[in-house]
């Protein structure tokens, strides 16, 4: 087995990564960026359809590729085997979305490389072989898109990936099949959600060529009224376009959550407040705290820092970091141990007030 | 409706059981279905779903004035009712040898048909050659439309010396 490097320890131990950071274009809206490649190695049969020799392959080859690219500073790449990784570790990396629900499968030869600064994934024999992930702090999806461009282009000199002139880069599922990407944005719009016009939104969305996922994307529900925003097409858009239309429509639903905001601010300010207030309350004096129950406290409390309503003196952790210690595997690796639902409910409800009550409140 | 076990939490699973042909209900939170070990694994099921959507996809009939290839794919033998139970293809061969097949759902998944994006630079020039003429070809037949002759003499020049780097022009007359 091989020894995790003390380098990347910090990805299961703390809550902050890249996306978490209160940087970035629009980040009061928008939590995250992320850009997907979604690619795979000629003749070699789809994860879905290969056997254990030829997945093995897949891996070895990848990793190959992943050491000789020079990637400078805090991108450089390490690689994980995730069969070496207890699933509390695994579960962590989903949490921290550096991972996907599908890459948690019990599968041999699945792979990560993983850069120090958690912007860059790339899980290995995941639906495709290779789907390569840059994730960022606020709108920054074309800062994204040039990285993952130039990792991709890094890496083909040591891959031959399948390609078609006809239909593009060909992937596992035709749904990716072209680009092979897909852009995706977290959002927090709660103003939006409280004047019912999220779902209006949505449908608009759907006529565009976009899709609406929850938290953790495909097949997981919305909590905390955070969404995530991801273009359908990949096959006859350039990659530019695709980043692009997504960008503006993320920049108009921005403006829609902020004239909502106002509206609210202008039409109920004792409500917000009120609702703010019991949110803080709550947070920093229950003894037993429920993950959804903690995630939409958290977004009313986030609406109110944002709005100006209360003022949080939090040290290095922001709202978003509690929001990925609020999950079940970092909330046991905090711990120390595997816990029931009621242990895991009053060690969050213990780790908010402490959290919070050092942050203070004014 | 609340949970029958708990009492306390509205009930989100419902189970349905058939005992000696009786048919007999259950309904529980999330909470109490874990504890009676009813996998209600989310992201699974969803999975499983757009599985089946996109299996309906590839099981309907396609053209049918091109001639359907019913054999397994050459490079990787999975057979065609494979891809369509998966909605997931063989291998990247599993394109050419099933396009009768997958190109008209291609279609009406992505709404077209062509790849207009990125390159691998392994490619070969004359590919990117070619791309880059189709491009300027609609950018002159834009520019004429719109009557902005300055930018399309421009443009046609451009096309000129491309096709003159390309082979006396052969490639992109075919």
């Amino acid at each position: 087995m091989e020894v995790r490097l003390p380098m990347i320890d910090h990805i299961f131990t703390r809550a902050r990564s890249s996306w978490t950071k209160n940087e970035g274009p629009l980040n009061h809206i928008v939590i995250s960026s992320r850009v997907r490649l979604a690619r795979n190695l000629e003749k070699i049969p789809m994860p879905p359809f290969q056997n254990e020799a030829q997945s093995h392959t897949v891996l070895e080859r990848t990793k190959k590729a992943v050491e000789a690219v020079k990637l400078t500073g805090n991108t450089g790449l390490f690689f994980l085997r995730l069969s070496e990784l207890p699933a509390l570790e695994k579960q962590i990396l989903l949490e921290k979305h550096l991972i996907s629900p599908e890459h948690l499968e019990d599968k041999p030869n699945k792979g990560l490389a993983i850069s120090a600064d958690e912007t860059i994934s790339i899980m290995v024999n995941e639906e495709d072989h290779l789907r390569l992930q840059v994730l960022l702090p606020g709108l920054q999806l074309d800062k994204a898109w040039e990285q993952a461009d130039k990792i991709d282009n890094l890496l083909e000199e040591y891959l031959e990936f399948a390609f078609c002139e006809k239909k593009g880069y060909l992937t596992a599922c035709p749904t990716n099949v072209g680009t092979g990407l897909r852009a995706s944005v977290m959002v927090h719009i709660p103003a939006l959600v409280m004047t019912r016009q999220a779902t209006k939104i949505f449908h608009t969305l759907g006529q565009l060529g976009l899709a609406v996922r929850g938290l953790y994307g495909e097949g997981t529900e919305s909590k905390g009224n955070i969404f995530q925003i991801s273009n359908q097409i990949t096959l006859g858009e350039k990659e530019t376009e695709i980043i692009q239309n997504l960008s503006s429509v993320t920049r108009q639903i921005v403006d829609k959550e902020e004239e909502m905001r106002k509206i609210l601010l202008k039409e109920i300010p004792l409500q917000l407040t009120d609702r703010v207030g019991r949110a803080y309350g709550i947070l920093s004096n229950a003894a037993i705290l429920s993950s959804e129950e903690a995630l939409n406290l958290l977004s009313d409390l986030r609406l109110g820092v944002d709005l100006g309503l209360v003022k949080l003196n939090l040290k290095q952790e922001n709202l978003t970091e509690l929001m990925v210690l609020a999950q079940p595997g970092f909330l046991q690796k905090y711990a120390g141990k595997s816990m029931d639902a009621l242990e895991r409910d009053a060690t969050r409800a213990k780790l908010f007030v402490e959290k919070l009550k050092q942050g203070g409140y004014s | 409706m609340y949970c029958q076990k708990c009492e306390q939490r509205p009930a989100t699973v419902h189970i349905t059981h058939f005992i000696n042909g009786k048919k007999q209900e259950t309904h529980l939170c999330e909470i109490c279905a874990q504890e009676e070990q009813i996998s209600i694994g989310i992201p699974q099921i969803a999975f499983n779903t757009f599985n089946n959507f996109l299996g309906s996809f590839l099981t309907q009939p396609a053209v049918t004035d091109k001639k359907i290839n019913v054999e397994a794919c050459p490079a990787c033998r999975t057979p065609y009712h494979k891809v369509a139970e998966r909605g997931r293809v063989g291998c990247s061969e599993c394109y050419q040898h099933f396009s009768p097949q997958l190109d008209p759902l291609i279609k009406k998944i992505h709404g077209n048909n062509t790849h207009t994006g990125k390159i691998p630079k392994r490619m070969g020039k004359s590919f990117r050659l070619r791309r880059e003429l189709e491009e300027l070809k609609e950018k002159l037949k834009l520019a004429v439309e719109r009557e902005e002759y300055e930018k399309a003499a421009g443009i046609r020049d451009r096309i000129k010396e491309l096709e003159k780097g390309m082979d006396g022009g052969k490639v992109a007359h075919d």
